[in-house]
């Protein structure tokens, strides 16, 4: 069969200049995305309520090993929706949400205090497909 | 490729404020519980519905928008040569197979309606005295979910289920069986003012929608109940006065809801008495109806969508339908927060209900601004119009036709909704109280937020958005066609119907393009 595939891809390579792109394309689409899952760090520092960056979207790619580390001077519990990962910051410190991003799909994290309701999501994690 | 520089770009970016807080973590570091990655069972107080669809991307947008633009002009050319014949559609009646006889027949009917009834009574008891967390209670997934969504999706894709299971109307049924009152309450002729035509059921759906788009308390087990029962209370007391079957008809937002996205379905019934294809009766009329008379239709997907005409009462009721359908994926959309942040700076007079009111008056404008549009083009038809017609004749005869997109977008903007947030089920179903039971052995069960890839969700959006786009220039062109009698004059008096499809379906495509925020 490879063999067979080679020469089918040689022919068309051999042939016009659409099919050749398009093949191109179609190679680039199937075998391109596959590079290995990275490691990818974010942070998020949360000063007298202030988040910087300020409603950041993190976009990582399908498998992605990724790490939010998140600072606050007050104490708050941090939520990453969907994947549903938790953890508590304790007043002035830091905590780290570590996550293997297996599903796609845009993620609100959020930050649950007692008192108010409605908030804004801390930031958001887009977990594009590979 | 493009995508990771970019991220890296901006993971640098967020390093810069980090430095302040680099102490923090090396000295708290040492002896905190860092990750705790908790299972979680029990989830967040409020992170009930929520939906994670990326949006579609750049590419895959314009491709939808040039093929729904392409298509367009097309099937335009092609219609000016069309001329459909006014003759009935391909029909088939499933009845006469006998696996279609036992779903049609009243013992499945009776199966459906009594499982519906336990499942009210299991939501309004869940409400009322579960666990008050929405995601641990079963009333709030149920009645979003599988009943809201749920029900739309099977009466667009299947039939009127909505009709056959009702379970307010089983158990008014019941109750009149088991009084053998002359008057005999539901089945008594009571006519329904005519000058009410659907107008209530149009005030009730709007207060509905307010409540599902809206209202805060939506997701709230215990306020669901009680709506439940004062839902009840109304209908109840309707269908005594006006009898069953009228109250269904013209009074009930989601009898009248479901019923006119089951036009869209494959199936109907039907009784045959010399029934034309447009004498559209309900489910009722059907089982009431003696075995032989019974007909369940199976037809190409759409067809019941070219009903002559319908009254003024139900065109608005479609529009408004539709308007909310649309408002709910607006809502969501950067552009809509940042008009209400404006809004929200704007009028702090308004004090802390701010938000709910802005939202109230954006849901009835835009229920105006869809009316009105309709309005304007209706005219335009009758402007384009070679036969004399009234705007009212005009509005009444393409309004069914649009149905298609609402449908389409539907699918585009719930599909992964439905079947991320629907998995919930599994988990409650064990446990519906929230009291922490485990009936089925399912109550550990944790959704599966990969069952359906991003990709998977974009192309299915798409080639719903588009087809359901072209299923309704095509009904449009029947309807034309049907009314004017020549392909030629009918497509010209389409255009300014093609027009608004175009932007419908380019609204729709915008929407799910648009990032969702909260």
């Amino acid at each position: 069969m490879p063999k067979q595939a080679l020469q089918a891809f040689a022919h068309i390579m051999r042939r016009g200049q659409p099919a050749r792109l398009l093949l191109v394309a179609t190679f680039l689409g199937v075998f391109a995305p596959h590079v290995a899952a990275e490691r990818r760090v974010f942070e998020l520092t949360i000063h007298d309520g202030e988040v910087s960056p300020k409603s950041a979207v993190f976009s990582v790619v399908q498998n992605d090993e990724v790490v939010v580390q998140i600072a606050s001077d007050q104490p708050m519990h941090i939520h990453l929706h969907g994947y549903d990962v938790e953890s508590d910051i304790p007043p002035n410190g830091v905590t780290r949400l570590r996550f293997r991003a297996t599903a796609t799909g845009r993620f609100p994290v959020e930050a649950h205090n007692e008192q108010k309701r409605r908030r804004r999501p801390l930031a958001y994690i887009e977990v594009r497909p590979r | 490729m493009r995508t990771s520089k970019f991220v890296r770009a901006k993971a640098i970016q967020v390093s810069t404020p980090k430095n302040s807080g680099g102490s923090h973590s090396g000295r708290l570091g040492v002896g905190l519980p860092w990750i705790s990655i908790v299972a979680c069972a029990s989830a967040s107080a409020h992170g009930f519905g929520a939906r994670y669809d990326l949006p579609l991307p750049l590419p895959l947008w314009i491709a939808g928008a040039a093929a729904t633009v392409l298509l367009s002009f097309f099937l335009v050319a092609i219609f000016i040569r069309w001329n459909p014949g006014g003759g009935a559609t391909a029909e088939l009646d499933l009845l006469r197979w006998r696996i279609g006889r036992a779903i049609g027949g009243k013992v499945s009917r009776c199966i459906g309606r009594v499982l519906a009834v336990a499942g009210l009574i299991v939501i309004v008891v869940a409400g009322l005295i579960g666990n008050q967390t929405p995601t641990r209670n079963l009333a709030p997934t149920a009645i979003w979910i599988a009943w809201w969504v749920g029900f739309s999706y099977l009466s667009a894709f299947i039939g009127d289920v909505w009709c056959v299971v009702n379970p307010w109307a089983a158990l008014f049924e019941w109750y009149e069986n088991s009084t053998p009152d002359e008057r005999s309450l539901g089945l008594a002729q009571k006519t329904w003012p005519s000058r009410l035509g659907v107008w209530l059921a149009t005030g009730l759906f709007i207060a509905f929608a307010w409540i599902e788009l809206i209202w805060d308390g939506r997701s709230i087990p215990s306020h669901l109940a009680w709506l439940a029962v004062g839902y009840s209370v109304i209908t109840w007391t309707g269908m005594y006065w006006f009898g069953r079957d009228a109250w269904l008809r013209h009074a009930d937002p989601f009898a009248q809801a479901f019923s006119i996205l089951a036009k869209f379905a494959p199936t109907e019934t039907r009784v045959a008495a010399g029934v034309t294809a447009q004498d559209r009766t309900d489910c009722g009329q059907y089982y009431r109806a003696a075995e032989s008379a019974r007909r369940w239709i199976l037809r190409p997907p759409g067809a019941g969508l070219l009903v002559p005409a319908t009254p003024s009462s139900v065109v608005v009721f479609v529009i408004v339908m539709l308007s909310t359908v649309t408002f709910d994926g607006l809502m969501a959309t950067p552009l809509w927060q940042r008009i209400q942040n404006a809004l929200y700076e704007a009028l702090p007079s308004l004090g802390d209900s701010r938000l709910t009111i802005i939202d109230s008056v954006g849901l009835l404008s835009f229920c105006a601004a869809f009316l009105s549009i309709y309005r304007f083009v209706a005219v335009l038809i009758v402007k384009a119009s070679p036969k004399p017609m009234t705007v009212e004749a005009a509005s009444q005869k393409f309004v069914f036709t649009l149905v298609p997109i609402a449908i389409a977008y539907l699918i585009a903007h719930y599909l992964s909704y439905f079947l991320i947030q629907g998995q919930l089920l599994i988990r409650l179903v064990s446990d519906p109280f929230g009291f922490g039971w485990n009936i089925f052995g399912s109550a550990q069960f944790r959704p599966d937020i990969g069952i359906v890839g991003a990709r998977f969700v974009w192309y299915t959006s798409l080639i719903a958005i588009v087809l359901g786009h072209v299923i309704a220039i095509c009904l449009a062109h029947v309807v034309a066609v049907r009314d004017v009698g020549d392909g030629r004059a009918a497509a010209r008096c389409q255009v300014p119907m093609l027009v608004l499809m175009v932007a419908y379906t380019m609204m729709s495509l915008w929407i799910i393009a648009q990032p969702i925020v909260e």
